[in-house]
């Protein structure tokens, strides 16, 4: 019996809903909350739980639980409203996962929990909270205190090719590590506030800031929702190049990782190499579109730019060349016994990975086949050839191997995608048949295509989720509009967060020199988990 | 004989650091913005060694004097920042690389520090998100003026 058979038998007909892109929802109280959860893990096998999303609705709280089925992607929401004062159990001893969600909902919101919660992002005496619709400021200033331990490793500001800011507060016993607390909060800047009340082509130019590395990667995933909600259907010419940026992306960060376990580790050739690589592909990416990581070449509808002339080319002469450099530098570290030393550390257990809902390179890492491009392919996903590349143990080892055949997969994509591009628009017709801007050269006038954007592509009185696979792991989002086509809310979930988390709760027993290069090996993003 | 030695060699390292910090800047950074690694490797010795303007963190004893700001700082943030300039050493350096994102995109600003000269004084701007080598080093030109 499938699971969505079983949902149809367990839930009422008139309590259950099902959206178009085969998402479920039903609401219950508060009261049967926890039975509730855990009947959906135990006999459902809804073994991730991946976002406790708060709306205030009615001076009062939703809940909003979304559950996901690893195996066949199918997303169950449940909800919940509660009042402002209220107590709610925590779900943690079902899914680790809850930790990073409850704590989210009790800083943002002030939502209370049957257990004390450390406070990250502000400091412990502040009593109001910003993404409340009351919230007009803080009252007093707001001043942190960073503690200070004997044992404090600093992680980013040094280090030339990392821009996380976090600190580890370790507790040593004999070199290992007893107990860790992390400080964290550096990169809080209040962005899910900023996306609340906006058009949804303000919210493609805010989203990046996410993660400024890779921008193209939120951006599309903003730009699908938005499609999704309006039917827009893309040309393939748009499609090939957004599978083409999303590549480029992963290959750029998986480059960037890889480089950054090459410096821990003193392996000067390969880190050479590596920042050669790394340099080459933002110059590539720059040939494309003329614009760094920070802009994106995404619109909703299409892709900003068309090729420049003769960039395929050297698009396949770049790949060629860095598949075969990177061949040799893998041929040299694959079983040499120092390197398969060096990086027998920080291990995920498969177990854990699967409670705190991690996905992306990680997971794979411990043996999970998991890929959303396999699951549920969108453009021509499910046209090219690529695999799966999987670990074994789930040991650093294992991340860096699966990083390195990715990087090799993601060549095969584009250049497969590269040699089939399809000629035509790159941008929607639905966007460029809108009548009052129709011209033939309204796309390179940025005002007006603004304009027609913002009056067209609006979405009312609706609400969707888009899951992705970025370059290191699921991300989804999730965003709910009233009436005037304006946010009331959007949620992002990134895979970072839930990294973070799996990282303080697997570290106890790790060497304390280990601790760095444990850390660079997730490829965190700070960013996507500060928000 | 043994004093008589470690005086010799204190002397020999404040000559050692005086003539370095003539031509050296030893740099501390706090980078939070999105294009921190194209401005990093642009500060980085393989990059601008040849121009002496700033010595490789890893490879000197001598203690910071300039401090490299970049992208958004937030209440916490401020913190780390305030303790970094605390640390530097003589005469202290700031230089703020990047523009202010802030109203480019539009944010909510309750967690953002909008002013940093209210917290630190900042003796160098360097504008443009994602400045350019050049003016990376163009902008460092104008702070050994301004030192000299």
């Amino acid at each position: 019996m499938s699971v969505t058979a079983q949902l149809r038998s367990w839930i009422p007909e008139n309590l259950l809903i099902e959206t178009e892109d085969g998402v479920f929802e039903t609401t219950i109280p508060i009261k049967d909350l926890e039975t509730n959860l855990l009947y959906a893990y135990e006999h459902l096998k809804f073994y991730w739980l991946k976002d406790i999303c708060v709306l205030e609705h009615d001076s009062k709280f939703i809940l909003r639980y979304v559950l996901q089925n690893p195996q066949c992607s199918t997303i169950f929401i449940i909800c919940s409203s509660i009042e402002y004062d209220q107590e709610v159990p925590s779900v943690a001893p079902i899914w680790k996962s809850a930790l990073i969600y409850e704590a989210e909902a009790f800083e943002l919101f002030g939502v209370k929990f049957n257990y004390e919660i450390k406070r990250n992002l502000f400091p412990n005496n502040t009593s109001e909270f910003p993404l409340r619709k009351d919230f007009k400021g803080f009252s007093q200033k707001n001043t942190h205190e960073i503690t200070q331990y004997d044992h404090q490793m600093k992680i980013g500001l040094d280090f030339p090719m990392n821009t996380n800011d976090i600190f580890f507060h370790v507790d040593l016993d004999n070199d290992d590590v007893a107990n860790c607390d992390l400080e964290f909060g550096f990169k809080h800047f209040g962005l899910e506030k900023s996306l609340e009340n906006k058009y949804s082509e303000d919210i493609l130019n805010k989203i990046n800031l996410l993660n400024t590395s890779s921008a193209s990667v939120w951006t599309t995933a903003w730009a699908m929702l938005v499609e999704q909600a309006n039917e827009i259907k893309l040309p393939e010419k748009a499609q090939g190049l957004r599978m083409i940026i999303l590549e480029m992306n992963r290959i750029k960060e998986h480059l960037k990782v890889l480089l950054q376990i090459a410096y821990k580790t003193d392996y000067n050739s390969l880190f050479n190499t590596l920042l050669y690589w790394y340099n080459r592909t933002i110059d590539q990416m720059e040939s494309y579109s003329h614009r760094n990581g920070i802009s994106s070449s995404i619109v909703i509808g299409g892709v900003r730019d068309d090729i420049p002339m003769g960039w395929i080319g050297g698009c396949l002469d770049y790949l060629g060349s860095l598949e075969k450099h990177l061949l040799d530098e893998y041929k040299f570290f694959y079983r040499n016994s120092f390197w398969f030393d060096r990086l027998q550390i920080g291990k995920v257990d498969r177990d854990m990975a699967m409670k705190f809902a991690v996905a992306g390179p990680t997971l794979r890492s411990c043996g999970v086949n998991h890929d959303h491009r396999k699951r549920k392919p969108f453009y021509f996903y499910q046209d090219v050839s690529f695999e799966i590349p999987l670990g074994v143990n789930g040991f650093a080892y294992d991340r860096f191997l699966v990083y390195v055949e990715e990087i090799f997969q993601s060549i095969k994509i584009i250049t497969q995608v590269l040699d089939n591009i399809p000629a035509g628009d790159i941008i929607s017709e639905d966007i460029l048949n809108f009548d009052k801007y129709k011209s033939g050269s309204f796309i390179d006038d940025e005002v007006l295509y603004r304009r027609s954007i913002e009056n067209k592509i609006s979405v009312q009185n609706k609400e969707g989720i888009i899951s992705l696979e970025a370059a290191n792991g699921l991300i989804d989002i999730w965003a709910k509009f009233n009436k005037n086509g304006l946010s009331d809310r959007v949620k992002c979930i990134s895979n970072s967060s839930k990294l973070l988390f799996l990282f303080q709760n697997s570290i106890v027993g790790e060497k304390l020199e280990d601790l760095q290069l444990y850390w660079l090996s997730l490829g965190v993003q700070m960013s996507e988990v500060e928000k | 004989m043994n004093s008589e030695k470690e005086n010799y060699i204190s002397k020999i390292k404040r000559v050692v650091r005086e003539w370095a910090s003539d031509d050296f800047f030893v740099p501390t950074f706090v980078m939070n913005s999105g294009c921190s690694d194209q401005i990093l490797s642009h500060l980085t010795v393989e990059s601008i060694a040849s121009d002496s303007f700033i010595a490789d963190r890893d490879s000197t004893s001598l203690k910071p004097d300039l401090l490299v700001i970049s992208g958004l700082v937030n209440y916490k943030t401020i913190e780390l920042i305030k303790a970094e300039y605390q640390s530097l050493v003589g005469r202290k350096y700031v230089v703020m690389i990047g523009s202010s994102k802030v109203k480019m995109h539009g944010l909510n600003t309750y967690n953002v520090v909008e002013n940093l000269e209210d917290y630190i004084p900042i003796d160098l701007r360097i504008p443009g998100v994602n400045p350019s080598r050049d003016e990376v080093i163009k902008g460092l030109n104008k702070l050994k003026e301004i030192r000299r």
